[in-house]
């Protein structure tokens, strides 16, 4: 029974969107589907939510209660490792579709594409080969095979599923609305995230200096709090 | 079929190439477009004049073709009806006249071209929301840029609010003719402008509110994925920018976003059923079972056969006279203080003679050698021509006490 998968995702914290669990997410879109796992996630003390109007599903905490909260600060405190690989490879793979990027639920992403507009941009083909958040990695590999590890890393983190293994087709997932609601979220907190803050090149002094206004701009906002 | 519509669609049929072409874009001559083409085309009005020496497609044509194909092109506009509703109220006005003028015929005429009216309108509602639901399904094709998405999706929010203020102008005119008509007695017409024009209003005022909904969801969509995008390189930037930053602190107090309180728990250990489809549970049997340690060759302990000893019990053989024969000359040689001739003690042993002489001589000699007493046979004296004699014909046997008397 499809219930019964279902209900393990969601407890395991997976997100059920219909690109990478589409039988899953139709039990979901069914009455009595999202009524059995509404009732039974209740039972457990949690609830069944979603990203957005038509996004994925997942399981949340029924109450917001003081030790959610507590947890959720203390998370937000060290946010950077949720973020840190995929926000670089997203981008990465941003910047390689030029005016028409297709980093969103549903959007196919093709390694060969991307190999392509690397290889006729200096500055993209440097910051893929330069890349140190995906493991694994050697100085001698060829920059498609760098790139398909990119690809491999998002699938692992759930953010993409291979569509098309003969042309190395992969397909952003549902989840990829929970990392943008989580920047936006940070950018909304974090007044430092401003246009103005940010500059394209930096030397190094200057780095050394935003990163010690960033520890005042930190501390400021702890005290604050 | 009439001469001239024959006419008409053989120039369109020969021509087919040459209107696909039109299509797309204007044909000029100067790109080697036969000129006897263009001119039955021309002479058949599927062609008008754009500009110096160049003919685009009739726009009726154009309509039909884009209509029977559904092929929606960029910024394709839908069919106004704002036009045949002022004709429909012009129509209502000319047969007022005419029944004050009492001119059936007239009226009659007039009533035919209002209901083809009301048909063409239907007709082009249909078509307007059959085209609005196929760019919304297909997101406008291929259309990728989201610039682009934006500014379509404006485009036609316009065109099916302007088509929404037509309905409603569409109703109210239909309304007034379907009383004004049943007022006049002109029952008939009345019960057509209500069936096929204010009953279907409704629906296609719902449908093209959905319509709306949908693109106001689009517009806010394409803008909230402009601005994901921008997020998203600024954060990229930031954490580049700042290696040593880790992360925000954020007041939790206020309420808290469903995305924030996205959990989990433990994995739950699979209950595997045998008879469970599931392709998950599959892969986790097959994982699970990749994981036990190999199977060891199980050992069958050898069961030990238990031997009885088995005790024959012989029973003493009766003694036969050679066996009596043999035992008494063993006696008599070991005791004997000589040698023995075999063939003599023969003769006093009844026992022995019951053996034939060569037959007791050979048993004999054979007995006693194996019973460790020397036995030599008495040669018979050579013969001529031999040099050495194998013939015996008695043996001498020589007990211990011989062989120790000689030694």
């Amino acid at each position: 029974m499809r219930i019964a998968t279902t209900l393990k995702l969601l407890v395991a914290g997976e997100f059920i969107c219909p690109q990478r669990y589409p039988d899953e997410f139709d039990v979901l879109e069914t009455q009595d589907g999202r009524t059995a796992a509404e009732e039974w996630l209740q039972s457990i003390g949690y609830r069944l939510a979603r990203l957005h109007d038509e996004g994925a599903y997942f399981m949340a905490h029924a109450i917001a209660s003081t030790e959610v909260r507590s947890q959720i600060r203390e998370e937000m405190k060290t946010v950077r490792t949720k973020l840190q690989p995929v926000v670089t490879i997203l981008e990465t793979i941003r910047q390689s579709q030029g005016r028409e990027p297709r980093v969103h639920a549903g959007d196919m992403v093709y390694v060969s594409e991307v190999a392509e507009e690397a290889r006729k941009s200096a500055m993209l083909e440097s910051r893929i080969m330069e890349m140190r958040e995906v493991s694994g990695t050697r100085h001698d590999e060829s920059i498609l095979v760098r790139i398909t590890k990119m690809m491999e890393r998002l699938r692992d983190d759930g953010y993409a599923r291979l569509s098309n293994e003969t042309s190395g087709g992969y397909q952003i997932t549902g989840k990829v609305d929970y990392l943008y609601q989580l920047i936006a979220y940070i950018s909304a907190h974090a007044p430092h995230l401003g246009d103005d803050k940010l500059v394209d090149q930096i030397d190094q002094a200057d780095a050394q200096l935003r990163l010690d206004t960033a520890s005042a701009v930190t501390s400021a906002g702890a005290t604050d709090s | 079929m009439s001469g001239p519509i024959k006419d008409a669609l053989g120039a369109l049929s020969r021509h087919a190439d040459l209107i696909n072409a039109a299509l797309d874009a204007p044909l000029d001559p100067r790109e080697g477009i036969p000129t006897k083409a263009l001119s039955e085309l021309r002479q058949v009005s599927a062609l008008r004049p754009a500009g110096d020496d160049t003919y685009r497609l009739h726009p009726k044509l154009r309509e039909y073709l884009y209509d029977h194909l559904q092929l929606y092109p960029a910024y394709q506009s839908l069919s106004q009806i704002s036009a045949d509703i002022n004709l429909m109220k012009s129509l209502w006005s000319a047969i007022e006249e005419m029944r004050y003028a009492a001119d059936a015929d007239a009226t009659a005429q007039l009533s035919d071209r209002l209901q083809s009216t009301v048909f063409d309108i239907a007709d082009n509602m249909q078509r307007n929301l059959t085209q609005l639901n196929n760019l919304l399904s297909t997101r406008y094709g291929n259309v990728r840029s989201i610039a682009a998405k934006r500014s379509q999706n404006r485009w036609y929010q316009q065109q099916s609010a302007n088509l929404l203020r037509d309905l409603a102008q569409l109703s109210a005119a239909g309304s007034a003719i379907e009383r004004d008509a049943a007022a006049f007695g002109m029952t008939e017409l009345s019960r057509f402008v209500r069936r096929n024009l204010l009953s279907l209003i409704l629906s296609w005022q719902q449908a093209l509110s959905e319509m709306q909904t949908l693109l106001s969801k689009e517009i806010f969509r394409t803008r909230e994925i402009e601005v994901q995008h921008r997020q998203l390189a600024r954060m990229d930037t930031w954490l580049r920018q700042q290696p040593g930053w880790m992360g925000v602190e954020v007041d939790i107090d206020a309420e808290v976003p469903d995305f924030l309180l996205a959990a989990h728990l433990p994995a739950i250990r699979a209950h595997i059923e045998p008879d469970d489809s599931d392709s998950d549970i599959r892969s986790l049997v097959v994982e699970t079972a990749s994981t036990l340690p190999a199977i060891r060759p199980v050992e069958v302990p050898v069961e030990l056969q238990r031997l009885k000893r088995k005790v024959s019990v012989h029973e003493p053989q009766p003694m036969t006279p050679a066996m009596r024969a043999s035992e008494r000359l063993y006696q008599y040689v070991t005791q004997a203080p000589g040698s023995v001739s075999l063939l003599d003690w023969r003769k006093s042993d009844p026992d022995a003679q019951t053996m034939r002489s060569n037959v007791w001589l050979i048993f004999a000699m054979t007995d006693l050698r194996n019973r460790q007493i020397s036995v030599v046979p008495v040669l018979v004296g050579e013969t001529k021509g031999k040099r050495r004699s194998h013939m015996f014909d008695d043996a001498v046997a020589s007990g211990p006490n011989r062989i120790w008397e000689s030694a």
